[in-house]
C-alpha cells in the first residue's frame, strides 16, 4: 500500500475512534492487522427499521490508490436488503463506485451504509429477489429482514412461525442456512422452498 | 517565497527516513514529488478550513478551486488526473487549470505553531511551521543512526557519548599493549595480545603472553621434556624439575650410551679403537701437544706484533699532525716575507712569473684564466696593491693579447692614506735581452681616475674592480722577443702616488 493511503487510514481510524457515533455505539472500526489495508467496520441497524438492534459487520479493504479510489466494502453479516446481496454481501451504493470523492472517509462510508439500511433503493437493486419482494410484498420483506437480523445480526427474536418452518425443512435434512434462504426467496412457502432446494 | 518540501521526513519522525520514503510510484506521479499536507501536531489545532480533505493533513501549497474548496497542490492534482474531474467535496466540474494557489492561507499556515515530532523522545519545542524543518535537522532528540554504522539508533544528543563510550566500533586502547583497536575487536585481541598476563597451565606462574613460549621451552619446571640424552637413545621424558634426579639415577645408563656413541664416531673417523687403543703410546697425541705449544708461541708473537703496529700507528699520526702544523707555519712565514718584500720595494715591484708556458696553457684551457702577483706597497706605509695578468687575454682580447691590471688591496695603513688613489702607475713587461742596449721594454703609464671604483679604498681584501690594459701586448710579440727567458716573464709595476 502506498504511504499516502496508509497514512490517511491511520488518521481516519483515529477520527472514527473518537467520534460521537462510536460513543453512541452506532459505528465502530477495527484493524485486522497493523498494515492498515484491511479493516472490519460495524454498524448498528437503524431504529424503526427491520434491522434495528442488529449489528452488521463489514469487510473493508483499502486499495493502494486510496483515497483517490473508494474502499472495497462488503457485508460479512448476512442481511436481507434490496441493495445488498443476500448471498455474497456485495453492496450496490453509488459512493462506493462512480460517485466516490476523495473528501469521503471511512466514517462517512459507514454512515452512508447505515443510511442505506434505513432507506433502500429497490429500483437500483443488488439482489433482484429481495428487491422484488420489497416492492411486491413489503410485509413479507419486513418479516424476513427482521428474521435475518435476529439470526445473523443479534437482533430481537421476532416470529416463531418462521423458525418452525425452518426447523421442519431442517428435519427433512436440509442445511439451516440454505433452508432459510430458500424460504425467504419463496415467501416462506414450504412447498416451493422444498422444490427449490431439491432442484 | 519558496516552500520547503519537508513533508517526507515529517510523516513519522519516530521512524527513519528510509522507512518513510517508500513510494510505489506506479501511478506515474513521481514528478509531482508525492508530498501531502503537514503531518505535525499543530498547537493549537488549526481550524478544519486549513485541512486538506484528501490527505486529512494541514494544507501544503494550498490550491483553491473555483467552487471555493482548498486542497494540497499534490493531492488535488492527483485527484483530478485519476478521477472524473470533479471537486472531491461538492462534485462540481473542475479542471486543473481552474486551480489557483491560495497564498493567503499558505502564509497563515506557515505562521502556525507546531510541536516538534520528537516529543515522544523528550523534545518540548514548539516552533513556527516555517522553522520546524531547521529545528528537526538539529533537534537533540531526533533519532539518528550511529555515524560509525554500528546499527544502533540513538538520540542526536547522545551521539557523542555513544561514540566515546558505547559504540561497538569505537576506538579504544588496549591497556596491555597500547594498540588502538575497535571495541568489537578487543575481545578477540585479548586472546592474542602479546603484553597481556597469562598463567602457565603447567606451573601456574603468571607471565606476559609473549614470554610464555620461551618459558615453556626453557624455564617451566613442570613442562615435560625429553632427557638430554634422548639423541643418544634415552627414552625418558620427565618434568624439567626432575631432570637432575634422572641424570643422577641414570648416570650409568647414560655413560653406556655415550661410550657406544664415542666408539662409533671413532670408527667413522678411522681412529684405532678397542683394546689396542692406548692413548699414551700414540704419536698423534704428542704431535698434537707440540702443535699446541707452537700455536701458543705464534699466538703470543702475533699479539706482540699487533701491539707494535698500533704503537707505530700512533707515532705516525703524531708526525702527521706536526707536519701539518709546520706546513701552516711555513705558509704564514712565506706570506710574511712576501709582505715584507712588497713593503720594501718602495713602489717599484718586479714580478717574476715562472713556468710561463705551463701557466699560459692553463689559461688557454680556462683552468686558471688569471694569476695575481704577491702584494706590494707604494711605500713602506703606502698603498697596497697587486698585479693581475691574464696570460691568454680576457674578453675581446682573449687568445691574442696579454692583459695586465692593477688591483688595490686592503692594507694595514689605509686609514692614513688619501682616497681615492691619485697618481700614476707605470706598467712594464721587461725585455730580458742579455745585452742591455738591445733591451726595449714595453711600457704603459696609467693615470688614476678618481671616479673609478678600482681606485676607491678597498672594502674587501682585494678590490675586485681592477684597472689596466686588456690589450697590453700581443701574445705573438712576447713569443718572438726576449721577454721570456728560462720560461719566465717579468712584469714591473711602478706606483707613483701624487704626494
Amino acid at each position: 500500500m502506498t504511504n499516502i493511503a496508509q497514512a490517511r487510514i491511520k488518521r481516519e481510524f483515529k477520527e472514527v475512534v473518537k467520534s460521537d457515533e462510536v460513543a453512541a455505539c452506532n459505528i465502530t472500526l477495527e484493524l485486522v492487522d497493523d498494515k492498515y489495508n484491511e479493516l472490519i467496520g460495524k454498524i448498528a441497524g437503524p431504529p424503526d427499521t427491520p434491522y434495528a438492534e442488529g449489528t452488521f459487520c463489514l469487510e473493508i479493504r483499502i486499495p493502494e490508490t486510496y483515497p483517490f479510489n473508494p474502499p472495497i466494502v462488503k457485508f460479512l453479516t448476512k442481511i436481507w436488503h434490496p441493495n445488498i446481496s443476500s448471498v455474497t454481501g456485495a453492496i450496490c451504493l453509488d459512493i462506493l463506485k462512480d460517485q466516490w470523492a476523495a473528501a469521503m472517509t471511512l466514517r462517512t462510508v459507514l454512515l452512508s451504509l447505515q443510511a442505506l439500511l434505513a432507506a433502500a433503493e429497490p429500483d437500483d437493486p443488488q439482489d433482484a429477489v429481495v428487491a422484488q419482494q420489497y416492492k411486491e410484498n413489503y410485509s413479507i420483506f419486513e418479516k424476513t429482514a427482521k428474521h435475518w437480523t435476529a439470526v445473523y445480526a443479534g437482533g430481537p427474536k421476532s416470529c416463531p412461525e418462521l423458525d418452525s418452518k425452518i426447523t421442519s425443512l431442517k428435519n427433512m435434512g436440509f442445511d439451516e442456512n440454505q433452508a432459510r434462504a430458500a424460504l425467504s426467496s419463496k415467501g416462506w412457502d414450504i412447498e416451493r422452498a422444498t422444490e427449490y432446494l431439491i432442484n | 517565497m519558496a516552500e520547503r518540501l519537508d513533508g517526507r521526513s515529517t510523516l513519522g519522525n519516530t521512524s527513519f527516513p528510509s522507512s518513510v520514503g517508500s513510494s510505489s510510484g506506479s501511478e506515474g506521479y513521481d514528478h509531482l514529488q508525492r508530498v501531502e499536507g503537514y503531518d505535525y501536531e499543530f498547537v493549537p489545532p488549526p481550524d478544519s478550513k486549513y485541512e486538506c480533505v484528501i490527505c486529512l493533513l494541514v494544507l501544503r501549497e494550498p490550491q483553491q478551486t473555483k467552487c471555493g474548496h482548498r486542497f494540497c497542490k499534490v493531492c488535488i492534482i492527483k485527484w483530478l488526473r485519476e478521477s472524473n474531474k470533479t471537486c472531491p467535496v461538492d462534485n462540481a466540474k473542475i479542471v486543473e487549470s481552474d486551480l489557483f494557489a491560495d497564498n493567503f492561507a499558505k502564509r497563515e499556515i506557515q505562521n502556525f505553531n507546531v510541536r516538534c515530532p520528537n516529543k515522544s523522545q523528550g523534545c518540548e519545542k514548539i516552533v513556527m511551521l516555517n522553522l520546524i524543518q531547521k529545528h528537526i535537522e538539529d533537534c537533540p532528540f531526533g533519532l539518528i543512526p550511529c555515524s560509525n554504522n554500528c546499527s544502533d539508533i540513538l538520540l542526536r544528543r547522545d551521539l557523542n557519548h555513544h561514540l566515546s563510550s558505547v559504540c561497538c566500533y569505537r576506538q579504544i586502547t588496549c591497556h596491555s599493549c597500547s594498540r588502538r583497536l575497535t571495541y568489537n575487536d578487543l575481545q578477540k585481541h585479548e586472546f592474542d595480545c602479546p603484553e597481556i598476563i597469562v598463567v602457565c597451565e603447567k606451573c601456574d606462574k603468571q607471565l606476559l603472553r609473549k614470554w610464555k613460549q620461551h618459558h615453556e621451552n626453557t624455564e617451566c619446571l613442570k613442562t615435560v621434556v625429553n632427557c638430554m640424552f634422548q639423541p643418544l637413545g634415552c627414552p625418558q621424558q620427565m618434568e624439567r624439575q626432575t631432570m637432575e634426579e634422572h641424570m643422577e639415577k641414570g648416570l650409568s645408563d647414560h655413560m653406556k650410551m655415550l661410550c657406544s656413541e664415542v666408539v662409533q664416531i671413532s670408527r667413522c673417523l678411522g681412529l684405532p679403537t678397542g683394546q689396542n687403543y692406548n692413548p699414551t703410546d700414540n704419536g698423534s697425541i704428542s704431535d698434537f701437544q707440540s702443535l699446541k705449544k707452537e700455536n701458543n708461541l705464534r699466538d703470543s708473537s702475533l699479539a706482540e706484533h699487533g701491539q707494535e703496529i698500533s704503537q707505530l700507528n700512533d707515532k705516525f699520526r703524531e708526525y702527521e699532525r706536526i707536519n701539518r702544523d709546520l706546513k701552516q707555519r711555513v705558509k704564514y712565514l712565506e706570506s710574511c716575507i712576501d709582505e715584507r718584500d712588497g713593503r720594501s720595494c718602495n713602489g717599484i715591484y718586479y714580478w717574476k712569473i715562472k713556468d710561463y708556458s705551463k701557466l699560459r696553457r692553463e689559461a688557454q684551457l680556462g683552468n686558471m684564466p688569471a694569476i695575481h702577483s704577491p702584494p706590494f706597497y707604494s711605500s713602506f706605509y703606502g698603498y697596497k696593491l697587486c698585479v693581475r695578468v691574464n696570460l691568454n687575454g680576457v674578453d675581446s682580447a682573449k687568445g691574442s693579447f696579454l692583459s695586465i691590471f692593477i688591483h688595490f688591496l686592503q692594507g694595514d695603513f689605509d686609514d692614513l692614506l688619501d682616497w681615492p688613489f691619485a697618481g700614476r702607475i707605470i706598467l712594464s713587461v721587461i725585455d730580458q735581452n742579455s745585452t742591455a742596449d738591445y733591451r726595449s721594454h714595453i711600457v704603459e703609464t696609467l693615470i688614476a681616475k678618481p671616479t673609478l671604483a678600482a681606485f676607491q679604498k678597498p672594502t674587501t681584501t682585494r678590490n675586485h674592480k681592477g684597472f689596466g690594459y686588456m690589450e697590453f701586448v700581443p701574445l705573438h710579440v712576447l713569443d718572438k722577443g726576449q721577454f721570456l727567458k728560462n720560461d719566465t716573464l717579468i712584469i714591473k709595476a711602478h706606483v707613483i702616488p701624487n704626494s
